[in-house]
């Protein structure tokens, strides 16, 4: 079949009006969860994996993405109007977009977010339609080795990027490992850890895991505290840029979109190491980098295309390798097993419906994007001020169904609510949850590759560096944990991080708005 | 390391555990900067625990008293004592959200939620 007629059939799915009504459900349900502060995409995807389990896989995996860069979209709302960023990845937006709003310039700022993100998610779709079949072809040469170092540099990476001591984030995707090899050890058929307990015997769910630590978790902490914050809305005025907002955003979105892009596609980046990077090249590029913060419009452009950019160019390595770069990903991965759907290398060939018609779902979904968001801002502006009283039970409600309807056990709730204490006292005392989801996720996948790595080589460890792409990778793994060491470069990352959580305590006073 | 056996992952993982909880602790030991955070100072136990026992009295009754009446006395107790809701909104939140998610899961998405001993 030639490109054409493939990207025809994608066309052709994409456009079924149950595919297009759950397209519609998703970026919908995306940009209520990016408004929302206090419910991250990776939260809402595992609170609505329960609702796919009874769907069509084309069709639940084009809602599930449509909410991830429907979160995209969203989040930037909310920054650039009320100083409280979403979710994480429009942190950067507040500082020029908010101060754009105070100006009486909220309609150009929310008008080139939603632009800019339109264009760069453009981009990137059609960038990844080209370049995820010939990526999946060479992904068919790739051995045990190959597999085992590209995901030991997927984890390096993203313990690399999380906040905090990196022992801590290293510390977690250890505890991940080590729940994945609860259960059946699939090579040799041995139980392990199970204690007798049914329900450990086909291992720790992923579901219950992930709507423990991202549901459960996150309501208790936001449960602990009673602060009240007013809202105070700017009023919005002429979405559409002018020629000159134009001249000046041009140069970041083009920027923005290809650092997001690449970005995006690097296992453990993703979509707010691409704003902080894009926000910082802007600064750096300027003529008058001295004005950024206090409301320039490329600080505003270039974020909000590197976050949409990199929310599709996560797809690739998912979708050829079978290795998804970020939390969010390793969550889509689990959509798409359970429907019996294994990614990576051969997913293009076997299932072709799937792969085309969810690309071409996300030039649908991002035209909807733009026509949903900027008509209906008044709209999303007034659902920030729904009680949190009134929606906390609701999410647990959710998390409650997700983890019972999987297997219609009572056993998985008890794991979820297990993983909602432990969830919570990570929060608490600060361990990043993203390296043991993704941890957990290629557990087993990484297990066998090692294992069948060793058996190959005769024992010995050498076989990472003695072929070429594998030496490459592993090599790259280890450079950036040992860089972590270098002083200047972590004076770097620590900096970044204090940025991130002070955009993250934002959020926090913004979620807990209404409790009390 | 010849032969890995199904004991390999769960001593590496379990190596890679220690080296890291070892090293976090040194860090948190040599810290000079003698900043402790009271993380436990504003804390509202009696919310938290509230609903986690919530949660769990939700588990062991579901399958007994069905999916819509659990449901039902779940979201009414959290609405009215975790976020201090009125008795009214409380009742008509937890009627709608036990009833809708009962029609989204059971009718829309055949799932099949547990009836109990009355029957729905």
């Amino acid at each position: 079949m030639s490109l054409l007629d493939q990207i025809f059939m994608g066309f052709n799915v994409a456009f079924q009006p149950l595919n297009l009504l759950f397209c519609f459900i998703g970026v919908l349900m995306g940009t209520l969860v990016g408004v929302l502060p206090g419910l991250g995409p990776v939260a809402s995807i595992s609170l609505l994996l329960p609702v796919t389990f009874h769907m069509d896989p084309v069709s639940a995996i084009i809602m599930l993405s449509g909410i991830y860069y429907g979160a995209m979209y969203g989040g930037s709302t909310t920054s650039i109007l009320v100083n409280i960023p979403g979710e994480a990845a429009s942190v950067v937006t507040c500082i020029d977009g908010y101060k754009m709003a105070r100006q009486g310039r909220a309609g150009p700022a929310l008008g080139i977010s939603a632009f800019g993100s339109f264009i760069a998610a453009t981009f990137s779709t059609i960038v990844l339609m080209f370049m995820a079949p010939p990526l999946a072809k060479m992904a068919l040469r790739f051995g045990p080795p190959e597999y085992f170092s590209l995901m030991v540099l997927g984890l390096t990476l993203l313990t690399y990027l999380s906040s905090g001591p990196m022992s801590k984030a290293l510390l977690m995707a250890g505890v991940g490992l080590f729940l994945g090899t609860i259960g059946v050890d699939s090579l040799t058929g041995t139980t392990r850890f199970t204690f007798d307990i049914p329900v450990l015997m086909d291992g720790v769910g992923l579901v219950p895991v992930v709507m423990g630590i991202f549901g459960v978790g996150e309501v208790l902490q936001n449960l602990e505290l009673a602060i009240k914050r007013d809202i105070h809305v700017t009023k919005i005025s002429h979405l559409l840029p002018t020629h000159q907002d134009w001249i000046q955003s041009k140069g970041a979105i083009t920027r923005g979109t290809l650092i997001g892009f690449f970005l995006g596609i690097l296992p453990g980046g993703g979509a707010i190491i691409a704003s902080f990077a894009s926000y910082a090249i802007e600064k750096r590029c300027s003529k008058t980098p001295e004005k950024f913060g206090t409301g320039m419009i490329a600080g505003v452009a270039g974020p909000e295309a590197a976050n949409n950019s990199a929310a599709v160019g996560a797809f690739i390595p998912l979708l050829t390798l079978g290795i998804p770069p970020n939390a969010v990903m390793a969550i889509l991965m689990g959509a798409l097993m359970i429907h019996g759907i294994q990614p990576g290398p051969m997913l293009i060939s076997q299932h072709p419906n799937l792969f085309w018609g969810v690309v071409i779902s996300m030039y649908v979904g991002n035209a909807m994007l733009l026509v949903l968001n900027l008509p209906l801002i008044g709209l999303w502006v007034r659902v920030l001020r729904v009680p949190y009283t009134i929606l906390f039970p609701l999410i647990l409600l959710f998390c409650l169904i997700g983890s019972y309807t999987m297997k219609n056990n009572v056993s998985d709730i008890f794991v979820m609510i297990i993983f909602g204490v432990i969830g919570y006292l990570m929060r608490k005392y600060r361990y990043d949850a993203p390296p043991l989801v993704l941890a957990l996720v290629l557990g087993t996948m990484m297990e066998e590759s090692l294992r069948r790595s060793l058996l190959i080589s005769g024992g010995s460890p050498f076989i990472f560096f003695q072929r070429p792409i594998s030496a490459v990778i592993i090599l790259g793994a280890i450079f950036m944990l040992g860089s972590s060491l270098i002083p200047g470069l972590r004076k770097k990352r620590e900096k970044i991080e204090k940025i991130i959580s002070e955009g993250e305590d934002n959020e926090k006073v913004g979620k807990i708005k209404s409790i009390g | 390391m010849k032969r890995p056996g199904s004991g390999f992952m769960p001593f590496f993982s379990g190596l890679l555990i220690c080296g890291f909880a070892g090293l976090t602790f040194l860090y948190a030991f040599f810290n000079k900067s003698n900043r402790v955070e009271k993380i436990w100072a504003t804390v509202q136990f009696r919310r938290l625990i509230f609903s986690v026992i919530m949660l769990v009295l939700y588990a062991i009754l579901l399958e007994s008293i069905g999916f819509i009446m659990d449901s039902f006395f779940l979201i009414l107790l959290l609405c009215r004592y975790s976020g201090s809701q009125q008795w009214g909104k409380s009742i008509l939140c937890a009627a709608l959200s036990s009833i809708i998610s009962y029609l989204l899961f059971e009718i829309f998405l055949k799932a099949q939620l547990p009836k109990g001993v009355l029957g729905f």
